[in-house]
């Protein structure tokens, strides 16, 4: 599997710590965390990550006005995001989907298999 | 997923589990000062949205840590709290003391996939971990049970002496709280039979809180 660069940007210490192992022990990916939007933002244009995993809710920048932040500078606005979510009503997923983002990834995931869902999102070969 | 892959992830898995259990301790609690505060009538905004938003928490990392049932626990909960008055009180309340339950019972394990945490989470606890509650009041019963619980005694609700009386036999408990409007005027015979017979203090709770009332309790057996 080509090794690939992440940024994570989830507010929930141990969610964002599960993740985060899981995909670089599973996938053996480039794991990079952010704790809030904020940080996020700086982040994604400091490293220009290939993906954006993207908590919705958040407390100060949410999900959405975080994706808007990085659609509105040139340096991140092509990077796709995909967003987690543990709002896995339908309407939620299209209304997230009509923001701009690549994907939809419900919260709680399977540790063991979040990289495979990713990849197909994202569409990377296995 | 490989087995050489597996191990190493469930045991960091499970070590995040340990780590955030307090964590997680303080999520619950959040929800069911919300469900407390409904059933008594003063759930206030603030912490309506504190118990929402825990809920939310607990909907989203439950099912990582291996507690697929909790996290559906926590987002009916979230939905409920959702609403600005949310509806059927003894319902919310009841829902809170599952989740407790799924996520904290003293044999609640993590990492591993599925449900496997959760049945051990409902494994037996000792007699003196356990309160019986005897009442056909739904919402009585669920305000007890969540009291119960933040206290860490395992609350068993029933609303039959019968049912009373096989608990007993069947697990035993430390405590038993007769609700004296449902022992209506037998409460001596209730007593006797439920929990004399196996040698548990017995509290009776009355609406009437006079020195007559409590009087008349502790004739017909009562510890308090």
């Amino acid at each position: 599997m080509e090794i690939r660069h992440l940024l994570l940007i989830e507010d929930e210490d141990n969610v964002r710590e599960v993740a985060q192992i899981s995909l670089e022990m599973m996938a053996e990916w480039r794991v990079s965390t952010a704790a809030s939007g904020e940080e996020g933002i700086m982040r994604a244009r400091e490293e220009l990550p290939e993906l954006i995993l993207l908590d919705v809710m958040m407390p100060g920048l949410d999900g959405p006005s975080t994706l808007q932040a990085l659609q509105s500078d040139p340096r991140t606005a092509g990077i796709p995001v995909i967003f987690l979510t543990a709002k896995a009503q339908v309407s939620d997923q299209s209304r997230l989907l009509g923001l701009g983002a690549l994907g939809v990834i419900t919260k709680p995931f399977d540790p063991s298999t979040l990289h495979l869902e990713i990849a197909r999102v994202a569409e990377w070969p296995l | 997923m490989s087995a050489e892959k597996s191990a190493p992830l469930n045991a960091a898995v499970r070590e995040i589990w340990h780590r955030a259990r307090a964590t997680v301790e303080g999520d619950v609690e959040q929800v069911e000062a919300a469900a407390t505060g409904l059933l008594l009538g003063l759930l206030d905004e603030r912490t309506r949205k504190e118990g929402e938003r825990a809920a939310h928490k607990l909907a989203g990392s439950a099912g990582i840590f291996g507690f697929p049932r909790a996290s559906e626990t926590a987002a009916r909960i979230e939905r409920m709290l959702d609403a600005p008055i949310p509806a059927d009180a003894a319902l919310l309340a009841e829902l809170a003391l599952s989740l407790r339950t799924q996520l904290l019972g003293s044999q609640a394990e993590s990492g591993e996939t599925g449900s496997a945490n959760e049945s051990r989470a409902a494994a037996d606890l000792p007699a003196s971990a356990r309160a019986l509650v005897l009442t056909w009041d739904d919402a009585l019963g669920a305000a007890i049970a969540v009291a119960a619980s933040a206290l860490g005694i395992s609350p068993h609700v029933v609303r039959t002496e019968a049912d009373a009386v096989r608990l007993l036999e069947r697990v035993g408990c430390a405590v038993v709280l007769i609700d004296a409007v449902t022992a209506d005027n037998h409460v001596r015979e209730v007593v006797e039979r439920v929990a004399h017979v196996h040698n548990v203090p017995v509290i009776i709770a009355g609406a009437a809180g006079g020195l007559e009332g409590r009087l008349a309790a502790l004739r017909q057996g009562a510890r308090g």
